[in-house]
């Protein structure tokens, strides 16, 4: 082992399933990559050899489960997360090059336990497990295991590795023992259940009761490995290169951002301090607590006395909602303890309630529509009149993870089981409203939230960061509930664009009116928002529930800790590392992982012509009814701005495909491919690319 | 006063709809809580504008009566609640007034179509 | 030898508070041992940390806090306060927190053989440890009567450590120890760890298990009724 980087736990586990063998390489030559998903990106450029691969089931992917330097320690909101990169599964045309992120504390174990990141190569040639105890590794059989499902497995190997009292869990510690004895700590494990076995596209990897990484199918491609779990477990610590100033502006950051848990205010703006958990079904009891990943500066979800719904949270208790108020009236208690019963049985059976959600409504569209039934264009045996049941839930659900029923024929996805069926006009005129790389839209459509709809077709999967999307809820919440704006639309477009120098000039970045969302100015957000994810949320790991917090009610002057010289991201890093960046540094790291990916996904046969919505977003103008408003900062014809509802419009393809020219451009990318030059290959240090890229003549200019 | 409806037409804006003809709508619940909604019949819009101490209606309220002009067909109720409802101030009393007007009509609906409400 | 038989047929507990009433204390100055027995007489600690295992949300920041402060590392296992869960439980059985009492006859100073877990009358008569002299026996360990043990041994060092009040911490830049900050409480997220001076019932094991959730926790639709937990 060389020289231990501060922050880092010094080493990388890389397993070759194939041969079962591990080895340990130094994390030295990485730390350039930061974490998460630059370092995961460019572990898999060294260890994939094949990178021209189009479905990350093929033996040939490698997936590498990667921390950051601030995972296991308390950096705010940033301790717990963990990254997942790899080919994935389930997009459309061709399952991209993609990422994911789990919480809860898997990456602090891992790094305890002696690791910054796991590279998974190969594939087993039987069902396997692997246990990781303070740098020992080991292989163990899964035969038993396999079958079972997450929450089974995880405490099947928690009572396995617990033979010996090493003294977790709440029992007494043996005393004298070496290593592992000193304890009361549980090893972290992350699973699949029977839809990562059968890999299907919407499997989920499953950590805990409640913790999944779900988008880009990376459970399918463990199943495809034949592993069905890792454990982490570790009693070692992370070295910290400024102690004080760690603590001390996390001290800081609590006192001016915290939601003060005994006087919550629940309409407050901004992500840092937000207090309520995310759950949509409603409390199905006031007997529970809420519950955080590690190092969390506020929980987001909860558990409950009732026996389900542990640390369920978000779209997993939101998709059976609906049908459920319909089929029980409306019966609160009873639609809040299904979609509860429902979240928990997704994280069960290890499966992406994103993948779905918007494909029920389908569903029972079809179903009404007279195209799904007993003996019908799509047979099924589900009876769709009971949808919004328990019952029908579960079956439901069971169908999807065990590929039986309907759940075969849309068990590459939806989009790719709608064309199978004959229904691609479904796919195509939105009714299946899957935008972006045949994947589900997140619930903000891309005619009206162009920054995700962007971002989202312009990297590999629905973007999922929520950065500028806080605005959207506060402002039509606000509407919604007759209370008055706590920041005006000019000011918060002043505060968000003070946030993002230098890529931005002024306010009008934020300018979402229909003249003004193809325009050099949300250009260059988009541009920030792409590099501030791929490093400092998907690399640093700050969670994308509490950061960026580019405006916070919370403080004195409405503006938030995202790049603060006191509190911001950076600050942390710093206090961590050592390394002694500005923020805007880290946008830099960020800009080059993206670059570097480009190189993969054109590996993997993407040009600049297939990076295209739906096409209902260029043809069909928003009819949305859900939402009565999408409020969103605009200017007017007179300059003055306002909240304005920013539905009742579509893309225009031309205005579109100049615009990605702009943006190709300004990234260093060839505007004629997309892909990336020579010339920029060199001047973000990304020199290794080149050979490669030229023996396929995926290397522009 | 709307005018009351023949049997026949009573049954009829009571119907269940046929997929196509689905109002979405969603159910808040401050601060954040959302609870997408299919509204298939009256009874269904008149459970989602239900006044609650905890969740208010999100739906498109001139859409909504576009809804029951066009699909529905009941093209009284519709000009009732944008002439009431729509014609105030503020979302949530808009929505307090719809339903008001929602409830009255729906119960001359069941009445003069025969149907005992559960 | 029973601990009847040692103190005039009172145990060891009743036997030093009937001490105390005659005068013999410690409060003013030092742990000493009474003349002719085994006994540590020692001033009562001036500050105690108190917790609400139904407010703590698992995050362990408290833990990594306390293991910065106190050696500059991020680690759960070098943290003097415990926080153990189990995702699969229900609540309240959840969470627990393990938290050091500061005895009042702390069993831990009574077991060191060579006095380094001694009673710091310059940081307010907090139960700590002083590596320089720790053999690392852990025979204080043993001693302490809760479970989890609310003392640590470090592999590393080969010393054993325990809660100071953050008495000791070259990392805090406040001033720690009774009086001053315990970073535990500081950085709790939820305000689920509190200082107090009042010593709590040392007959009483859920005495250091309060309920700390007002009224304004109920608006996070989590209940506020009073929750008794051992430990």
């Amino acid at each position: 082992m060389g020289v231990r980087s501060m922050g880092y736990a010094g080493e990388i586990l890389h397993v070759d399933l194939s041969a079962l063998k591990a080895e340990k390489i130094p994390t030295d030559s990485y730390v350039q990559w930061g974490g998460g998903n630059g370092l995961g990106t460019k572990l898999f450029w060294d260890f994939c050899k094949d990178k021209t691969i189009k479905d990350g089931r093929d033996e040939k992917n490698v997936v590498v489960v990667a921390t950051s330097p601030l995972c296991g320690t308390a950096t705010p909101s940033a301790g717990g997360r963990c990254e997942i990169v790899g080919v994935g599964f389930g997009h459309y045309p061709i399952s991209w090059f993609t990422r994911s992120n789990i919480g809860g504390r898997f990456s602090s174990m891992m790094k305890y336990s002696g690791f910054d990141a796991l590279v998974i190569s190969g594939k087993a040639s039987r069902p396997v497990w692997i246990e990781v105890t303070n740098g020992h590794v080991r292989f163990h059989d899964a035969s038993l295991l396999w079958g079972k499902k997450a929450r089974d497995t995880q405490l099947t190997i928690l009572t396995q590795l617990d033979d010996k009292n090493n003294g977790w869990g709440w029992q007494p510690l043996p005393g004298k023992k070496e290593s592992v004895a000193y304890s009361t700590q549980k090893p972290a494990v992350m699973a699949i259940g029977p839809a990562g076995e059968n890999q299907v596209a919407h499997a989920a990897l499953v950590h805990d009761a409640g913790n999944t990484s779900a988008q880009g199918g990376f459970a399918a491609v463990f199943g495809a490995k034949n592993l069905k779990a890792v454990s982490f477990f570790g009693t070692g610590y992370i070295e910290l290169a400024d102690p004080m100033a760690h603590v001390e502006a996390r001290f800081r950051l609590k006192e001016r951002y915290a939601p003060d848990p005994e006087n919550p205010d629940l309409f407050q703006w901004g992500m840092l301090g937000r207090a309520a958990p995310i759950n949509f079904a409603g409390s199905v009891s006031k007997n529970s607590r809420l519950q955080a990943c590690v190092g969390c500066i506020m929980g987001c979800r909860v558990r409950y006395d009732v026996g389900y719904g542990n640390e369920t949270k978000c779209q997993a208790t939101a998709w059976y909602a609906a049908p459920a108020a319909h089929y029980y009236k409306g019966d609160e208690k009873k639609i809040g303890e299904l979609a509860l019963k429902m979240a928990d049985y997704c994280n069960d059976i290890g499966i992406n309630t994103y993948a779905f959600s918007s494909s029920v409504r389908w569903l029972e569209g079809l179903y009404h529509r007279g195209l799904l039934g007993k003996g019908k264009q799509i047979h099924t045996d589900l009876d769709f009149s009971k949808l919004g049941s328990e019952e029908f839930g579960f079956a439901f659900l069971d169908a999807l993870a065990y590929k039986k029923d309907i759940g075969e024929l849309f068990a590459d996805g939806f989009v790719q089981g709608a064309i199978k069926a004959g229904l691609e006009e479904d796919y195509k005129n939105g009714l299946l409203n899957h935008p972006y790389w045949g994947l589900a839209e997140h619930g903000y459509d891309s005619r009206a939230e162009v920054e995700w709809g962007y971002a989202s077709i312009l990297t590999d999967r629905d973007i999922n960061s929520h950065d500028f999307n806080a605005i959207f809820w506060a402002a039509t919440l606000a509407t919604l509930n007759g209370v008055p704006y706590r920041i005006d639309a000019k000011e918060v477009a002043q505060i968000v664009a003070d946030k993002l120098k230098p890529y931005v000039k002024g306010p009008e970045c934020m300018d979402y009116s229909d003249g003004n969302i193809y325009s050099d100015d949300v250009m260059q957000l988009l541009r920030w928002y792409i590099h501030y994810n791929r490093f400092w949320k998907n690399s640093a790991l700050y969670c994308d529930l509490r950061w960026a917090d580019l405006f916070d009610t919370n403080a004195k002057d409405n503006v938030g800790a995202t790049a603060d010289s006191e509190v911001g991201e950076q600050v942390f890093w710093n206090a961590v590392t050592g390394e002694g960046i500005e923020f805007t540094q880290g946008l830099e790291k960020g800009h080059r992982i993206y670059l570097l990916q480009n190189a993969i996904w054109a590996l993997q046969g993407r040009h600049r012509d297939m990076v295209h919505f739906a096409d209902y977003i260029y043809e069909k103008e928003i009819v949305e009814t859900e939402l009565p408003f999408f409020m969103w900062p605009c200017r007017d014809e007179n300059g003055i701005w306002s909240y304005s509802d920013i539905r009742h419009r579509k893309i225009d393809k031309e205005k579109f495909e100049d615009f990605k020219t702009r943006f190709y451009k300004a990234e260093g990318l060839d505007e004629q491919t997309g892909w990336l030059t020579k010339q920029t290959a060199l001047k973000y240090g990304l020199d290794f690319v080149i050979e490669e890229l030229q023996e396929y003549d995926k290397l522009a200019g | 006063m709307m005018q009351q409806p023949t049997r026949q037409q009573a049954r009829e804006f009571l119907r269940m709809l046929p997929y196509d003809a689905w109002l979405y709508a969603a159910l808040m619940m401050p601060p954040k809580l959302i609870q997408k909604r299919s509204v298939k019949t009256l009874d269904d819009l008149e459970l989602l504008l239900r006044p609650a101490s905890n969740a208010i209606a999100s739906v498109d309220l001139p859409l909504m009566c576009d809804w029951i002009e066009e699909k529905v067909g009941d093209v009284a109720l519709a000009a009732q609640i944008r002439q009431e409802a729509l014609t105030i101030n503020g979302y949530k009393q808009q929505c307090q007034k719809a339903h008001e007007v929602l409830l009255l009509r729906i119960g001359a609906l069941k009445k003069a179509a025969g149907v005992l409400d559960a | 030898m029973s601990d009847e038989k040692k103190y005039g047929g009172m145990d060891r507990r009743t036997f030093l508070r009937t001490l105390a009433a005659a005068g013999v204390t410690a409060t003013a100055g030092a742990a000493f041992m009474l003349p002719g027995t085994n006994l540590m007489v020692m001033p009562n600690s001036k500050g105690y940390l108190v917790v609400d295992m139904a407010k703590c949300m698992g995050c362990v920041s408290c833990m990594m806090t306390c293991s910065t402060v106190h050696h500059g590392r991020s680690s759960l296992s070098l943290s003097r306060i415990q926080i153990q869960q189990n995702s699969f439980q229900n609540f309240p059985a959840d969470i627990h927190m393990a938290v050091c009492h500061q005895c009042e006859d702390a069993p831990c100073v009574n077991a060191c053989p060579v006095e380094a877990d001694h009673v710091d009358v310059l940081f307010g008569n907090v139960r700590t440890i002083d590596p320089d002299k720790c053999i690392g026996c852990t025979q204080c360990i043993d001693a302490c009567p809760w479970l989890p043990k609310r003392l640590q041994f470090d592999p590393e060092s080969k010393k054993v450590q325990k809660c100071d009040l953050c008495a000791n911490t070259p990392y805090l830049k406040e001033k720690g120890g009774p009086g001053g900050v315990q970073s535990c409480v500081k950085v709790c997220p939820t305000g689920a760890i509190a200082y107090v001076d009042k010593m709590p019932d040392q007959d009483d094991t859920t005495s250091y298990n309060v309920n700390l959730r007002g009224e304004g926790w109920s608006l996070l639709g989590m209940t506020t009724e009073d929750m008794k937990r051992e430990g």
